[in-house]
């Protein structure tokens, strides 16, 4: 323990130059504004930012790559709880309570929430980073593909939770999920399914279609009913902005209960943030008083995903210090930039480059605090931004849509899928098809999949390799616990709807007021 | 079932059955373990099963319904001026999908930005609104915005 104090210490040395720290605050602040962009994510930030990097010191460069890494996971939530397009994949859950608090005049308030819920989770994680690092990796070593696969099956199992009310509605997003997900390159075999055309051999963007499932599907919804959000007139007035304490009280446990579970998601490879939000929102509605609430702007809901989202990234960090392998697509392009530097990430990069290793640690930790400062001072100019605009904001949101999904890899093809799942999206929500079980069976279909087809070569042929295993067969014991607590739930809460109801309960609480 | 939810789950079907007979051409199983195919062809299956299902329950609880003597929802006479408000709504839905899938199709054509330019000043004007040089003015002001902010600034080609 000592021992990493006093290196964070030597680290915080090296770093704390008026040149770093106003490196790392502007690089916050651009890794915040790529985040928010639809189409844009923590890869596309850092690789944008790698060649700013060269001809810098390494430690310098490492701050500027961190900064912008952590300030992507800040700007995520922005576009997501304002206008209910998530900037990437670990933002949909953000959208999902985030973007009824703006509709309900509380958008300022979400915002504060989510950065300071993102603060604790990232410094959770960052503290777990400093201190639990070697060990951590060490046990992380011992998961093999069954114990993946049956994670992977885990997240797949939560979407009981996030079912609504209909499991049949549920299930059928989630195999159309699944068999969107199969198109494309197969990772065990290397055969090319369903490449109708040549973009498809790629597979298909999963941002993509978050941008046309949430951005394009909510215009199309709005244009229809012709809703006009009421976001009241601009005001600069920090008392709206800022959570009280009986917001932040709301959030504090769920908060931690984020934090720990996204740290832990983020340091198991492959498994990255997107699985560590959609896990924290399922066990937030699992252990809520009021599951019928989410989906309504639950401060719960909202604050855990975003502290999991944050947590997960110092997570994804410490198997890419400690093993050299990356757990996320950012933390892939952070093993190009290691690299890039001429460092080689292993179980020997905190021997040989100490200094460098713990100076990027202790940039993370003022890049953290610095974002949090930041965001919650712009929070007035993303409002008020979006207050001013708000009667264009059909066009402007399909216009960064389009152009988000074309940004992808400069195709249109992106942009035809993006505008196919604003349809669906727009489908979907019409008819009461949840949206969550079929992007969470997007995200993790294709690595269960592939643990699955691994875990059964490894045993030759045989599934007894699930339950030989004590992790494995713990988690089987969670999976079966989950489910059959989740369809108790459904029951009871069907059973309890079913009885008579006391008047005067509120709606869902969304002000909306139709144009004639 | 409403129009839109048949459309959705027709739409399901025929993804389903694409799937599945392209699936059948890929192997199923490999000596070692399951093939490329098996997830999907599986999957193609329980979906279509499952919509056989949900369209099975809602058709028997219609005709349970009418058997006792209630009319289904689908059945009760609309009042005109709502289904009349119901028609130009979809109408606007119809059309808002139609220019978005023209400004994608026009994007290979004259590029990105002018597409887009186009495109908001129409959704401005027809569907939100506005007037007309009120439209074209911010279109033009959020398009230079985003070039900016992508082209010049991220150095993402939206103009080549």
């Amino acid at each position: 323990m000592s021992d990493a104090l006093i290196s964070l210490a030597g680290g915080l040395e090296n770093v704390a130059t008026v040149y770093n720290i106003g490196l790392i605050f502007v690089a916050g602040l651009i890794g915040t504004i790529v985040g928010a962009l639809p189409g844009l994510g923590p890869s596309a930030g850092i690789a944008l930012m790698l060649p700013l990097t060269f001809g810098m010191p390494h430690i310098s460069g490492l701050c500027l790559l961190t900064g912008v890494y952590m300030g992507t996971m800040y700007g995520g939530r922005i576009t997501s709880i304002l206008i209910n397009t998530p900037g990437d994949a670990p933002a949909i859950m953000t959208a999902m309570e985030g973007y009824p608090m703006m509709c309900q005049g509380r958008g300022g308030l979400a915002l504060g929430i989510s950065a300071v819920s993102s603060f604790v989770g990232g410094m959770f994680g960052l503290v777990i980073l400093i201190f639990f690092a070697p060990v951590v990796a060490d046990w992380a070593i011992f998961l093999g593909a069954p114990e993946y696969f049956l994670l992977m099956v885990l997240g797949l199992s939560t979407i009981i939770l996030l079912a609504g009310d209909s499991i049949a509605k549920a299930l059928i997003v989630t195999f159309f999920g699944v068999l969107v997900s199969t198109f494309g390159s197969d990772y065990v075999s290397g055969y090319v399914r369903f490449a109708f055309v040549p973009e498809l051999i790629e597979g298909i963007d999963f941002v993509a279609i978050i941008i046309g499932l949430y951005g394009l599907g909510e215009v199309f919804h709005n244009l229809e009913k012709k809703l006009v959000l009421n976001l009241g007139k601009p005001s600069l007035a920090f008392r709206e902005y800022i959570p009280g304490m009986r917001d932040l009280g709301e959030a504090t446990m769920p908060t931690l209960r984020g934090s720990v579970l996204g740290n832990f998601i983020g340091i198991l490879p492959g498994a990255g943030a997107t699985a560590a939000t959609f896990l924290a929102y399922a066990l937030e509605r699992r252990v809520s008083r009021e599951p019928k609430d989410f989906g309504r702007g639950k401060i719960a809901g909202l604050a855990s995903p975003e502290a999991a989202n944050n947590a997960s990234v110092p997570g994804a960090l410490i198997p890419l210090i400690t093993l050299g392998i990356p757990g996320s697509g950012g933390t892939a392009v952070m093993l190009g930039a290691l690299i890039m530097f001429g460092l080689q990430p292993g179980p020997l990069l905190m021997m040989q480059s100490g200094d460098v290793v713990w100076g990027m640690i202790a940039g993370l930790v003022l890049a953290n605090v610095l974002l949090l400062f930041s965001n919650v001072l712009l929070i007035p100019l993303f409002i008020n931004i979006l207050r001013v605009s708000q009667r264009h904001l059909s066009s402007v949101v399909t216009a960064l849509c389009l152009v988000g999904a074309f940004s992808l890899n400069y195709t249109v093809f992106n942009v035809w899928i993006a505008v196919i799942f604003g349809i669906i999206g727009y489908l979907m929500r019409k008819n009461d098809y949840p949206t969550g079980p079929f992007i969470l069976s997007v995200v993790l279909a294709p690595m269960a999949e592939n643990y699955f087809r691994q875990s059964i070569m490894l045993a030759q042929g045989s599934w007894s390799i699930f339950v030989e295993r004590p992790i494995s067969l713990t988690l089987i014991l969670i999976m079966i616990a989950t489910i059959v607590v989740g369809v108790i739930g459904k029951r009871m809460t069907f059973r309890r709807l079913a009885m008579p109801r006391l008047p005067g309960r509120a709606d869902n609480g969304i002000r909306a007021r139709h144009r004639k | 079932m409403k129009i839109s939810e048949v459309i959705l789950l027709a739409g399901l079907v025929v993804f389903s059955l694409v799937l599945l007979l392209s699936s059948l051409g890929i192997p199923y199983a490999t000596e070692q373990t399951f093939g490329p195919g098996f997830v999907p062809l599986n999957l193609s299956v329980a979906t279509l099963a499952l919509i056989g299902i949900v369209v099975l329950k809602t058709v028997v609880a219609t005709v349970k319904t009418k058997k006792k003597g209630r009319a289904a929802p689908e059945d009760v006479p609309r009042d005109t001026e709502v289904t009349t408000n119901a028609a130009a709504r979809a109408g606007v839905l119809v059309a808002a999908i139609i220019l978005v899938m023209l400004t994608a199709a026009a994007m290979e054509f004259v590029g990105v930005l002018p597409a887009v330019v186009v495109m908001m000043a129409l959704i401005s004007w027809r569907f939100s609104g506005h007037s007309p040089l009120k439209s074209v003015a911010v279109g033009v002001l959020s398009v230079a915005a985003i070039y900016v902010i992508f082209e010049m600034w991220l150095n993402i080609p939206l103009t080549s």
